[in-house]
């Protein structure tokens, strides 16, 4: 039967869309570049701030300060005498000392804040408001823009990778129940170019020095006569440098693009002429798939994930990260189905078949926290300096999306997922799977952010409106592939026993 | 009933019916034994007793009589703690994840290959007990409230993890293995003539009546434990891991440690499963019901669980680099061409190299070759432990106390004595219990079996207009 994508679920998917991308807009004008506050005592405050800002940026703060805290005398001085070179240096690393460190002394405080009735003292008033972004820079870095261009580009790519890698393996082991799902497989991979073009773009501004999420790529670190030399990073210089790095991207991005393009037209073409021939070069070539993707994935979360972190390393990462793209890719496909299925465009999926998806669903959140664990208690147990810095600045900053995003994802598929009757039930596997869903997008939000924007992350309307745009972007783009072909696969040497398929 | 494709191979060959089952399967038990079981027995016997021997010895004289030193204080006895456990993995592997899987060409090879697990199981535990020193007193693993004073047990070590991992994983095993029994025993207490055995196998039998509810509880209990058994086969190898990857030794420290531990024990449980059943299959003359396509599949769960092995050793070498930490590079530097190099070699050249052989359908499907790379893969998987544990010890921090190990006759005599005891029980177990599962076989063959594949024979079946792919 095919697919026809309806008016309804163009509107639905297109309009998340576009409310994502005007939350996005308005979001992407709100990126605050924090400014640190240190409180001496009630009447002053030490202001610290690292990176770029020239002098109209500093006296602009400055008004904003004296603005936002009426009613009290403030005077501020400049403590940074010795520094101020750096105010004009084009440098946002902040390796050396502050750009500028100021003294903010409050005169007769105690008068003034009996005078606005309040119980806080100004200096309290100002660190609350400087540690929330009130008094803040714009950042014309747009940090937070990148990171959440890299964390929604290489979530959704992963959906997509994660599919192409379930459709490989369903031909090599030769599998027979999961065959009335292939063209959902294959639709779900075929919108593996919205993350692949996204991430390049991510790639190309770094290089070109746009965002400098990836330290390694920056030349200031990696020069012995810098005073921002930094010996481990120029250590792996072998392994991350610009040209060998790109080598590797297109090395992926064309490997996982080409199988996937020969997937699809291999089975169009069993669909036309029949026979087995095409079935079994497809299950040879699911073999070799298996064999790129074993290497690939492994190396490609370095590339893009573990190399955020340059310093740090754990040599389970890749498999960690693997573990939560083929979750979310069977998440992906789980939704695809019951939506389709709901429609009646999936006559010849039975129960049995949403329980196997749900199966993989329950025991892949397993994998994924088998995962989790090993490489957090490992790390934490031997408590190396050089290893535990990954997880005391998530614990650090991050304590509740960290530690929450493990509960979510472990104990929900854990508890919901258990019973055999959930796992046939559309009601729970779309809350529970949406929950974990979302729950491994904060996953990779986890291992992009604190390396990145370390504590300043914000959950805002960027973030949502970013995910919201590409969520619609891509279920669109899975629909309207999905509707190209049939829905089955009339010709697939399995597919009477997939019909019959009950457990 | 299940359809199944036209272009899968029949797992059952030949003209079998239900009955054929039966007798195939219960025939060496019925029969007098041949002189080679009796000849194998009593070479397993002696080499059993000879290690029993060691281990006497070993405990009224003391550790101090394996080659352990000062700087390399666990050696063997680990790596053929682990080794033992590897093993042991392929049995609840095969009846727990592969029955989750549907497997069906599995039932060629689960009863045996978990008693295969049991068996290897009690040899790795052996292991910890003998390096006590104190055999007796072996039960203060156990967290058991006692008056010896502040004798507790320390929950912070992964030694103790180990404890209740494997005393779990042992006790699922059995049961499981068991419980798949219980049907077989009653067919044959229901067949055997001479009355002692007529009576053991009652007693085995627990009483099976075979009716629909006994086989509704049956299945359901087969199914609930393999949902049980599942974790616990990844549970057992991490936690073995977490001895080594909880430390800071450089080479023993790695996050990839739990997953590749359980890869490599699947690996080698394998070669194990495969260096037994190619025996037995000849010996109980059971060619029918585990034929080439068996041998082909456990020969690619080899090369997958090989290659993940081989990411991870390839892993762990880059990562030595990349992380810049000069102790962990050299860890690995030492590894490859240090003192030892000739075992790390020998491990990647068991391990990674000689299993890739197996992407050649001829080879594959070879059982001469089969059989020889079952052994060499447990050869190199016990090197692989052998390279874990002793080259990340022999240089330690303190130059001045780097040593070479080196191993004792008690070390071989202990480890010979356990493949001795090993034997002993497998030769037992293939004389007195029925190798392969009846009443599961039985449950294919009108699937699976090649006499009732539709139109097989008549022309009209694939398998006749094509040669096999």
């Amino acid at each position: 039967m095919n697919y026809k994508i309806s008016d309804k679920a163009k509107k639905v998917t297109l309009g998340v869309a576009i409310v994502g991308l005007v939350l996005l807009v308005i979001g992407f004008f709100q990126q605050k570049e924090f400014v640190y506050a240190n409180k001496i005592d009630d009447h002053s405050v030490e202001i610290k701030y690292n990176g770029h800002a020239d002098q109209d940026a500093q006296n602009a703060l400055k008004e904003s300060i004296t603005s936002k805290l009426t009613g009290y005398d403030i005077e501020i001085h400049d403590a940074n005498h010795g520094h101020n070179e750096h105010a004009t240096n084009d440098d946002s690393h902040g390796h050396h000392g502050p750009t500028f460190l100021w003294n903010i002394h409050f005169k007769h405080a105690e008068n003034h804040s009996s005078l606005i009735g309040s119980h806080e003292s100004g200096a309290d008033i100002l660190i609350d408001k400087v540690n929330n972004g009130e008094i803040s820079f714009f950042d014309n870095g747009f940090r937070r823009f990148w990171s959440n261009l890299l964390v929604n580009g290489f979530f959704f790519f992963g959906i997509a990778l994660g599919a192409l890698f379930y459709l490989a393996l369903h031909y090599a082991t030769e599998s027979g129940w999961g065959v009335v799902l292939l063209r959902i497989f294959e639709g779900i991979m075929s919108a593996m170019p919205i993350g692949i073009g996204v991430l390049l773009v991510v790639f190309l501004a770094g290089s070109f020095g746009a965002h400098h999420i990836y330290p390694w790529m920056d030349s200031d670190l990696l020069d012995p006569n810098s005073s921002h030399f930094d010996p481990i990073i120029y250590g792996k210089k072998a392994y991350l440098n610009l040209p060998f790095f790109w080598i590797r991207v297109v090395a992926y991005f064309t490997t996982f693009y080409l199988f996937l393009k020969w997937f699809k037209k291999k089975s169009k073409e069993q669909d036309e002429i029949g026979g087995t021939e095409s079935h079994f070069k497809m299950y040879r070539r699911g073999a070799l798939f298996l064999v790129f993707f074993a290497v690939f994935s492994s190396t490609m979360s370095w590339d893009f994930i573990m190399s955020i972190d340059t310093h740090w390393f754990s040599t389970l990462f890749g498999w960690y990260v693997f573990s939560g793209i083929w979750l979310s890719g069977m998440i992906m496909v789980m939704m695809i189905t019951l939506y389709l299925r709901k429609g009646g465009f999936l006559p010849n999926v039975n129960e049995s078949h949403i329980h196997d998806v749900g199966k993989w669903m329950f025991a892949l959140s397993f994998l994924w926290s088998y995962l989790w664990f090993s490489q957090f208690m490992l790390i934490w147990y031997s408590n190396i300096p050089e290893e535990v810095i990954y997880f005391t600045e998530r614990i650090e900053n991050y304590k509740l999306l960290f530690f929450g995003t493990f509960i979510v994802n472990f104990f929900f598929p854990m508890v919901f997922f258990m019973s055999r009757d959930t796992k046939r039930s559309a009601g729970f596997l779309i809350v529970i799977g949406l929950i974990i869903f979302i729950g491994h997008w904060f996953d990779v939000f986890n291992m992009v952010m604190p390396g990145t924007l370390f504590d300043q992350w914000e959950i805002g309307l960027l973030e949502i409106g970013m995910f919201l745009m590409f969520l619609g972007v891509f279920v669109y783009t899975v629909l309207n592939a999905i509707s190209k072909s049939p829905l089955l696969q009339k010709n697939h040497p399995f597919l009477e026993e997939s019909k019959h398929h009950e457990y | 009933m299940h359809k199944e494709s036209d272009i899968r191979l029949p797992l059952i060959l030949g003209d079998k019916s239900y009955k054929d089952i039966t007798d195939d399967v219960i025939r060496p038990i019925e029969a007098n034994p041949p002189k080679t079981w009796y000849l194998l027995l009593m070479i397993s016997v002696v080499i059993a007793l000879w290690g029993i021997g060691c281990i006497v010895y070993l405990l009224g004289t003391g550790v101090g009589v394996w080659g352990l030193n000062k700087t390399v204080g666990w050696a063997w006895d680990i790596t053929n703690f682990v080794w033992w456990v590897g093993i042991g993995h392929a049995g609840t592997l095969i009846s727990a994840v592969l029955l989750l899987f549907r497997q069906k060409w599995r039932f060629a090879i689960n009863r045996a290959a978990e008693a295969m697990t049991i068996f290897a199981v009690m040899m790795a535990g052996l292991f910890p007990l003998i390096h006590m020193g104190r055999l007796w007193l072996g039960y203060w693993v156990f967290p058991l409230p006692n008056q010896f004073g502040s004798l507790w047990v320390n929950f912070n070590s992964p030694l103790l993890w180990d404890v209740f991992a494997i005393s779990t994983y042992f006790s699922v095993s059995l049961v499981f293995w068991y419980i798949g029994l219980i049907p077989d025993f009653a067919t044959i207490r229901d067949r055997v003539t001479k009355p002692i055995f007529k009576k053991v196998y009652r007693v085995l039998s627990f009483g099976w009546t075979g009716d629909a509810k006994a086989w509704n509880r049956f299945e359901q209990v087969s199914l609930v434990l393999a949902g049980l058994a599942t974790p616990l086969v990844f549970s057992v190898h991490s936690i073995v891991s977490f001895d080594f990857a909880t430390s800071v030794i450089p080479g023993w420290h790695t996050t990839i440690f739990p997953p590749y531990f359980v890869s490599g024990a699947v690996f080698s449980g394998f070669a194990m499963v495969q260096t037994l059943m190619l025996i037995l299959r000849k010996a109980y003359k059971l060619e029918a019901y585990l034929h080439v396509k068996h041998i082909e599949y456990m020969n690619i769960v080899i090369i997958v669980t090989g290659s993940i092995v081989g990411v991870a050793y390839i892993t762990e070498l880059f990562v030595s680099w990349y992380s810049g930490v000069e102790y962990e590079s050299y860890a690995f530097l030492n590894r490859a061409t240090g003192p030892y190099w000739w075992s790390y070699w020998a491990m990647m050249t068991c391990n990674v190299i000689s299993p890739q052989l197996f992407w050649f359908k001829k080879l594959r499907t070879s059982l001469m070759f089969s059989f020889f790379m079952s052994i060499i893969i447990n050869i190199g998987m016990w090197f692989e432990r052998f390279v874990i544990i002793v080259t990340s010890l022999h240089r330690d921090y303190v130059p001045s106390s780097w040593t070479y190990f080196h191993p004792t006759w008690v070390d071989i005599g202990v480890y010979m004595g356990t493949l001795g005891i090993f034997f002993v029980l497998y030769l037992l177990f293939s004389r007195y219990f029925p190798v392969l599962p009846i009443a599961e076989l039985k449950t294919i063959l009108k699937s699976s079996g090649k006499n009732y594949k539709e139109d097989y024979g008549k022309g009209k079946g694939y398998w006749d207009k094509h040669s096999a792919h």
